[in-house]
């Protein structure tokens, strides 16, 4: 195979509201328990 | 604003009709402006080089999409080829690339911009659920762009020689993860078993896979490693037996801009591209997704590269708000 990645350009909308949001939920609750055998998130 | 809070203090879940809105706006900007990137940044090539233009995500669908305003904004050729791969999820990169490669095996003059685009936080799950918490946790946006040509790469230039790619689907893994379309945004059905299923496989996958590029294992120098999470990583680095430093790519760009679903892989390529130093290295990376899919690809990394300036790491501003 005779293809070439040349370059590569990355970047962010300069937002992830979720992770503060989740990190806002944290702190006001009590540990999550994890013991679900199947996980359905988001 | 996609997110807003009731009077009683908890936040409204948007319609998936109302998500989709978001994505077809913010979708356009940030795909063209990070083709716009790769093209001014990639030595010697123009915008009215491009023949074709691959697109990839699996967070939103618009149409015309990106895509399209690539081609318009960008002034590429109204001619160029296009083709979007979307729902496949955070291994699609390797198709895209896969294809890339095809078509510039079938014309030595091709010139292909692969661009993987994801905002999953449009999809977060607005409830307290654990699970809702670790994808909320886990999952962000971002969007890279490859420019993928048979041309031969300047002498002592950052570039990747595609030397292969392979697909594997791990059995009776069906049902640990899965992308659906719900009525408050997407959802991932993502199995605590996952990074087990993984690292129960991966050593004999990618066996196979070197095999066939007449590989040895010990001589694979780099790890790209999509960092689906902390522990897909640890256990992929334990079943292969991999120095701790090995992944270090990886979980640097988990820590740094999280799981961006198909971006992630090509920006753990980038870092270790700008890493680099001047000898040649053989690159194995891989990907994981819904059947379970594994995705692998050897690339061999040429020469050296000046550092270029890497995107912001995540901020706090919430989705809907222009940048």
């Amino acid at each position: 195979m005779s293809a070439y990645i040349h370059h590569i350009a990355t970047r962010t909308p300069g937002y992830t509201y979720s992770q503060a949001y989740t990190r806002d939920r944290l702190k006001k609750m009590p540990r999550p328990c994890c013991s679900a055998r199947r996980r359905t998130a988001r | 604003m996609l997110f807003r809070t009731a009077e009683d203090g908890t936040l409204i879940s948007p319609s998936t009709g109302a998500r989709n809105a978001c994505y077809a706006r913010e979708s356009r900007k940030l795909a063209v402006a990070v083709a716009r990137q790769a093209l001014n940044d990639a030595p010697g090539f123009a915008a009215q080089d491009v023949t074709h233009v691959v697109f990839t995500s699996c967070t939103g669908f618009s149409n015309p999409g990106p895509d399209f305003h690539i081609i318009r904004e960008l002034g590429l050729r109204e001619n160029v080829q296009r083709y979007t791969l979307g729902f496949m999820g955070c291994y699609a990169a390797f198709p895209s690339l896969r294809m890339a490669a095809q078509f510039c095996e079938a014309d030595a003059n091709a010139v292909v911009l692969v661009v993987c685009l994801e905002l999953c936080t449009l999809h977060m799950q607005v409830n307290d659920a654990p699970d809702s918490i670790l994808a909320n946790s886990l999952f962000a946006d971002g969007a890279a762009a490859a420019i993928v040509s048979a041309r031969v790469p300047e002498p002592r230039s950052a570039a990747y020689r595609l030397h292969g790619f392979e697909s594997a689907l791990v059995a009776s893994s069906e049902q640990e993860m899965a992308w659906e379309i719900g009525d408050e945004g997407f959802n991932i059905v993502l199995s605590s078993y996952v990074p087990d299923i993984i690292g129960a496989n991966i050593r004999a996958l990618l066996g196979g896979v070197l095999q066939r590029q007449n590989l040895a294992f010990d001589k694979i120098d780099e790890w790209a490693v999509h960092p689906g999470g902390r522990a897909i990583l640890d256990k992929v680095q334990q079943s292969l037996a991999l120095k701790p430093e090995a992944l270090n790519a990886s979980r640097s760009i988990l820590r740094d801009y999280g799981n961006m679903s198909s971006a992630t892989i090509l920006f753990v390529l980038k870092e270790l591209l700008d890493e680099a130093e001047s000898e040649p290295a053989m690159t194995c990376a891989m990907a994981f997704g819904p059947g379970l899919t594994v995705e692998t690809a050897v690339l061999e990394r040429l020469g050296c590269t000046v550092p270029s300036a890497k995107p912001p790491a995540m901020q706090s501003l919430p989705v809907g708000v222009t940048d």
